[in-house]
């Protein structure tokens, strides 16, 4: 089964930057634009990783985690913040959400390429463990 | 940077400075050249521009980072980007998550100074070139920029709502 990637971020932008980067990998992408669409779309697809901004309209991307971390079927899933808020505060909370990685806006594409597919992988080692 | 009662517009320019050619850099690979205030291409700089707006709101300091480009720069950078051709929604979302960008930057560096805010999401109009004005009792910093012959512009508008008292 090939890995399922989601997106989340309000800007076309960034989500068809992302679609873009992935788009050469053997992986299936799906992208929504704020926090609401996200658990909806997450519910749905169970993704290998989900990659979410923190400042959006209608649910904000902290919220979103809080939300599916109360969730049996998604609260393990890896989850690395992609965004422009560099506060300590706001690493501090998604850090203690479980968040995997926090990747600061202006952003390195190899970068956050290399430490999705890390994720990926070790998602795929610990199904294979369980 | 040390914690000053007040910031002023000389405090300002270097992380306007630091955080626009950190985002060409890193986001677009693309150098910007500084362009001086009575530089005769800013009397020029006439047609269609985006503006992305990005309120901050702190205890000690409220204003707005404004990033203005050209239409035509921001077409190009968003095909560059989104690798296809560009609608007029391409390029102002384009313009509106380098204003994010840049807002994220300017609002890490005033944080690590002692000022903490929170940014709003970016706001776009489209228009003609503007100038902000500071009123009295705020600060005003304009940055302008050339990239690829392209005229940027760069401004930061800060208050300080807790000496005002």
């Amino acid at each position: 089964m090939i890995p399922k990637i989601l997106t989340v971020d309000d800007s076309k932008t960034i989500r068809m930057i992302l679609a873009r980067l992935f788009r050469p990998f053997a992986c299936e992408l799906h992208e929504a634009g704020n926090g609401e669409e996200a658990l909806a779309v997450a519910g749905r697809e169970k993704p290998s990783l989900i990659i979410l901004d923190y400042n959006m309209p209608v649910m904000d991307g902290v919220t979103m985690l809080r939300l599916l971390r109360e969730d049996e079927d998604l609260k393990k899933t890896p989850v690395i913040m992609l965004t422009a808020d560099s506060s300590t505060q706001i690493i501090s909370i998604v850090a203690r959400l479980g968040v995997r990685d926090y990747i600061t806006k202006p952003f390195n594409e190899d970068q956050l390429l290399a430490k999705a597919s890390r994720l990926i992988i070790l998602e795929r080692r610990q199904e294979g463990e369980t | 940077m040390t914690m000053k009662p007040k910031l002023s517009s000389e405090d300002l320019n270097p992380i306007a400075t630091r955080a626009i050619t950190e985002v060409l850099a890193v986001q677009l690979k693309r150098v910007a050249e500084p362009v001086t205030p009575g530089d005769e291409r800013l009397k020029k700089a006439t047609g269609h521009h985006l503006h992305a707006t990005v309120t901050l709101t702190g205890e000690r300091i409220i204003g707005a980072v404004l990033f203005q480009v050209p239409v035509e720069f921001a077409t190009k950078v968003a095909e560059q980007l989104l690798g296809s051709d560009a609608e007029t929604d391409d390029s102002k979302d384009v313009t509106g998550e380098l204003g994010n960008m840049i807002s994220g930057l300017v609002k890490g560096e005033l944080s690590s100074a002692g000022y903490h805010g929170t940014l709003g999401t970016p706001t776009v109009t489209l228009g003609s070139r503007i100038t902000l004005h500071a009123p009295a009792d705020s600060e005003l910093c304009t940055t302008e920029w050339s990239c690829e012959g392209h005229l940027l512009s760069l401004q930061i508008q800060l208050s300080h709502p807790h000496l005002a008292a």
